[in-house]
């Protein structure tokens, strides 16, 4: 299983950070999601920033996350928020051809290799 | 939007002594950057997102990112450096500064009432929100972060099916005041009701066939529905200091009227920080 589209996957968000905050390892869920962002949206491309600068909040949050953090409700509520706005960030960049059907395939993708 | 979004740095070569982002909003994700450091960033004039957060490059935290909130309430005055030559760690993007309302829009929001039936359901207009966030380049003397007042007002609503529910969905975010008024010159009874809106991050499960929101809402009463009579009136004021904040005010009409002329229903809003 898994999330089937980038809208979906944004709805879902709460709910799959819920569940990596219970298994101990949502610092590490961010920081590769955030990882997985740059090489997807390339820099250079100016219309790439408007998903791919979601990258730079995310991995901030991961970095100023506890490895070994217990449950908590506020940084699994900014974790899912910032999550939500990257996936909703590229459906509205690809609806508006900003982006390419591929590149919203793979952010999916990372969405579902490392948040799902 | 407005992507591309303006460019900062033709701001500086144009001699401004601002960089202004005035941009209605596509969602939630919208994101925007700036190259340019600044002495202040503050809530424009026209903005209906009240809180809006600035990411910038910062050497002295280990992830090198620190962020603040900006609000009508509270402008940020002070050397907001940005690093464009020199890299966020880890992601390897440039250090500018990145601006993105904290505030929630989302366009597939739907009332908790709503009739998803498709062609014969209800209707949903959304005003859109606007973003306006000013980066100052020379130090100003005072800020006066107050957002103006703004009034909406149609005169018709638009036509759907009979029996079903016509919905306006107007920006609230942090507006501490708003006055409502409703004159129906139509030639039949219209119920008339106001709730509030505020979105979280969660999914819920479908409501029906064709509910495909990704944003949950929680939703309270400010005006009950109320029956408006041919040639009355209804008015109605909201304060948040007792009726709570939300992001939407959220208009029912029902019944929504014939595919006639709804030319004659009228509706004024006037929104404001100031509680009045």
């Amino acid at each position: 299983m898994s999330r089937a589209t980038l809208t979906i996957a944004a709805g879902a968000s709460y709910t799959d950070c819920n569940g990596k905050t219970g298994a101990g390892v949502l610092k590490t869920a961010l920081a590769s999601f955030a990882a997985a962002m740059p090489p997807i949206f390339p820099d250079a491309i100016q219309n790439n920033r408007q998903v791919g600068n979601w990258a730079i909040p995310i991995q901030a949050l991961s970095a100023s996350m506890s490895a070994s953090l217990g449950f908590s409700t506020v940084q699994l509520n900014l974790a899912a928020d910032l999550i939500y706005r990257a996936c909703f960030a590229g459906v509205k960049a690809q609806a508006n051809g900003f982006i390419t059907a591929g590149q919203g395939t793979s952010l999916l993708a990372a969405y579902n290799a490392f948040i799902f | 939007m407005s992507y591309p979004q303006p460019d900062s740095n033709a701001s500086v070569l144009g001699g401004q002594n601002f960089f202004r982002i005035n941009t209605m909003l596509q969602g939630p994700g919208d994101i925007y950057e700036s190259d340019q450091g600044s002495l202040a960033v503050a809530l424009g004039p026209d903005s209906d997102i009240a809180n809006v957060n600035v990411y910038y490059f910062d050497e002295l935290v280990a992830s090198r990112v620190n962020s603040l909130q900006i609000s009508p309430d509270r402008s940020f005055v002070g050397l907001l450096a940005a690093h464009p030559t020199e890299n966020y760690p880890v992601v390897n993007l440039p250090g500018r500064v990145l601006i993105a309302p904290a505030d929630q829009f989302d366009s597939s929001f739907r009332p908790a009432t709503f009739n998803f039936t498709v062609g014969v359901g209800d209707v949903i207009d959304f005003v859109t929100p606007v973003l306006d966030v000013i980066q100052y380049f020379s130090q100003p003397p005072s800020l006066i972060p107050q957002r103006s007042d703004k009034e909406y007002e149609f005169e018709s609503i638009q036509q759907s099916a009979a029996l079903c529910t016509y919905w306006l969905v107007v920006p609230a975010y942090g507006r501490k005041y708003a006055s409502f008024n409703f004159r129906n010159n139509l030639n039949q009874s219209v119920s008339i009701g106001i709730t509030g809106a505020k979105l979280g991050v969660s999914n819920l499960p479908a409501a029906a066939a064709g509910d495909a929101r990704p944003s949950s809402a929680v939703q309270g009463v400010i005006k009950a529905v109320t029956a408006v009579a041919v040639n009355a009136q209804l008015s109605s004021v909201y304060l948040a200091s007792t009726m709570g904040s939300w992001d939407y005010f959220v208009i029912s009409y029902t019944p929504a009227l014939l595919p006639t002329s709804n030319f004659g229903l009228a509706t004024h809003i006037t929104v404001s920080d100031d509680a009045l």
